[in-house]
This record gives C-alpha cells, sequence and structure tokens, in this order.
C-alpha cells in the first residue's frame, strides 16, 4: 500500500500549485492526475475554486473590452492633441521629401 | 490605383489614430511606446501605400501594418531580463505552507457590464501597464491576439516552461491587482 500512499500524497495539492496548474489548464489539457488533483482541491478550498473563475473572468473581460474598444470610438483613451499635430507633422515632412525625390 | 489618388495620410491621424492607439496600448501597456508605433505605421503606410490593394478597408490595412511594428517592439523588449520582482508577490499571498493568507473574496457575477464603466476600463488598463514590458507581451499575445502558447514561445525564443511561468505570473499579477483596485470592498477605484 506504499504506492497507493504516495500517490495520495501527489493528489493533496496547496493553493501555491494549484494557481500554477489552473494556469496550465488555460494552456493545454493537463494530465488525468492533474485534474483530478486540482477538483479535489477546489472541493476544499473556496479560494482556488474562485481563483479559478475570476481568471476566466479576466480573460472574458479584455475579449469583450477590445471589441467594445472597436465598436466604440469614443471610449477610453484619445490622442493628445499635441500627439496628433506631430503626427501630422511627420506625415506632412515625409510626404513633402517623397514628392521633391519624385522630381 | 484610384484607391491611391483619394488617400489623404493626414486625415489618417484623425480617423485612425485613437483607435490605432488603444489598439498599440493594450498590447504594450507604454503610453509613449504606443504613440511611437502609431506614427511609424502611418509613415510606414505613407511610404507603402502604392502597395495598397484597396481589398481590405484603410483601416484593417493600417491595422496590419502596425500588428508588425508591435512586433518589433515586442521583440526588441524580449531581450530585456526577466523580472524578479513576482515571486516577491507569490510569498505575499501564499503562506509558508502555500496556502492564501487571505480568503479570495467573490467577484460579481456579470463583470461584462463593468466595462461600461470608464473608471473600470481606467483600472484594467491601468493594471495592464504595470505588467513588466517582456511579461506583458507575452501574455498579450496570448490572451488579445489569440495566438497560442507554443507558437509564442518559439517566436520569442523563450523556453516552454518559461512561458508558462511568464503567463502564470502575469495572471497572478493581474487578478491580483483588479482586486485591490477594484473588486476588494475597500477598493478606492469604485468611489
Amino acid at each position: 500500500m506504499v504506492r497507493a500512499e504516495r500517490k495520495g500524497e501527489e493528489l493533496m495539492l496547496t493553493c501555491r500549485e494549484v494557481t500554477k496548474l489552473v494556469s496550465e489548464s488555460m494552456e493545454s489539457r493537463l494530465s488525468w492526475r492533474k485534474r483530478v488533483g486540482m477538483r479535489i482541491h477546489f472541493m476544499m478550498c473556496v479560494s482556488c475554486a474562485r481563483y479559478r473563475r475570476q481568471l476566466f473572468t479576466i480573460r472574458n473581460l479584455i475579449h469583450n473590452y477590445l471589441s467594445e474598444e472597436e465598436s466604440q470610438t469614443d471610449a477610453g483613451d484619445h490622442l493628445s492633441p499635441e500627439s496628433r499635430q506631430r503626427m501630422k507633422r511627420a506625415l506632412k515632412d515625409a510626404e513633402s521629401n517623397e514628392s521633391t525625390e519624385e522630381k | 490605383m484610384a484607391e491611391e489618388k483619394n488617400m489623404d495620410p493626414e486625415a489618417w491621424v484623425d480617423r485612425y489614430g485613437d483607435y490605432l492607439y488603444r489598439y498599440a496600448f493594450l498590447r504594450l501597456g507604454d503610453h509613449a511606446a504606443a504613440e511611437d508605433v502609431v506614427q511609424e505605421t502611418f509613415l510606414a503606410g505613407l511610404s507603402s501605400r502604392s502597395k495598397y490593394s484597396g481589398r481590405s478597408s484603410e483601416k484593417t490595412w493600417l491595422t496590419g501594418i502596425l500588428k508588425h511594428k508591435i512586433g518589433d517592439q515586442i521583440r526588441k523588449r524580449i531581450r530585456e531580463p526577466i523580472p524578479t520582482d513576482i515571486p516577491a508577490l507569490e510569498e505575499q499571498l501564499f503562506n509558508e505552507k502555500g496556502r492564501w493568507k487571505i480568503k479570495l473574496p467573490r467577484w460579481p457575477a456579470n463583470p461584462r457590464a463593468l466595462l461600461k464603466r470608464k473608471e473600470f476600463r481606467d483600472i484594467l488598463t491601468f493594471c495592464l501597464s504595470l505588467l513588466p514590458p517582456r511579461s506583458a507581451a507575452v501574455f498579450s499575445l496570448r490572451e488579445m491576439d489569440g495566438l497560442e502558447t507554443e507558437e509564442i514561445c518559439n517566436n520569442l525564443s523563450i523556453s516552454p516552461t518559461n512561458c508558462m511561468v511568464i503567463l502564470h505570473r502575469v495572471r497572478l499579477r493581474l487578478r491580483n491587482c483588479l482586486e485591490l483596485r477594484w473588486f476588494a470592498p475597500n477598493a478606492k477605484g469604485k468611489s
């Protein structure tokens, strides 16, 4: 039964280890052992179960933030008027250089 | 080439400037760097406008150029050393037995509604901007551009193990920042 005990030990994960596994599970499918270990931990630990849910919330927030940014032109940050002026000037300079080169 | 004649590079600044700037800022987490890549994009657009086929919209075309410029920035940053400050965060969050020191509070059921609030969006971008540049790059390629982890690691010559560690730490950090600034019962951001 030594083997069984060892297995049992490996399935007992700390919160610190579980947070790593949660991230790993967002990248690729975990091994059976890791998945079971994580599930068992979630049953006993509200914080880690919340941690997992909150990471998926963050993922959704970022995705939705991007699509909302793309649909609402007045949302979020703007270029400052000074930067706009600077960019227009840079474009103008580049354009006039281009046309003199053509001549 | 009819499109080329209609192109007005200076008007791009007003038409697409804010959009491109936000696109870049979210991915680079740095206002000055975002402005720089947008300006580079406009200049690159100007000199390559004869190659613009007119098949995609001007905005899509410029966004395509911007993506390349952001990629260049990210590759530059990859040479920066791996930050060592994040293990310290793990020490703060977990006790010596590896347990959470403080029970995590519940977050609201419908966080999507939060995105309608400017204060929340500002905090989200603020928390993203606090990430170390190299980590921010890996994270944005993964979560914003939806690339596979393997692809990102290969392109940036980071070992798969390091890539996983970077993503894990970014998530730990970002969650913590959002909690402190917004979700915690006594967070300041909401007022």
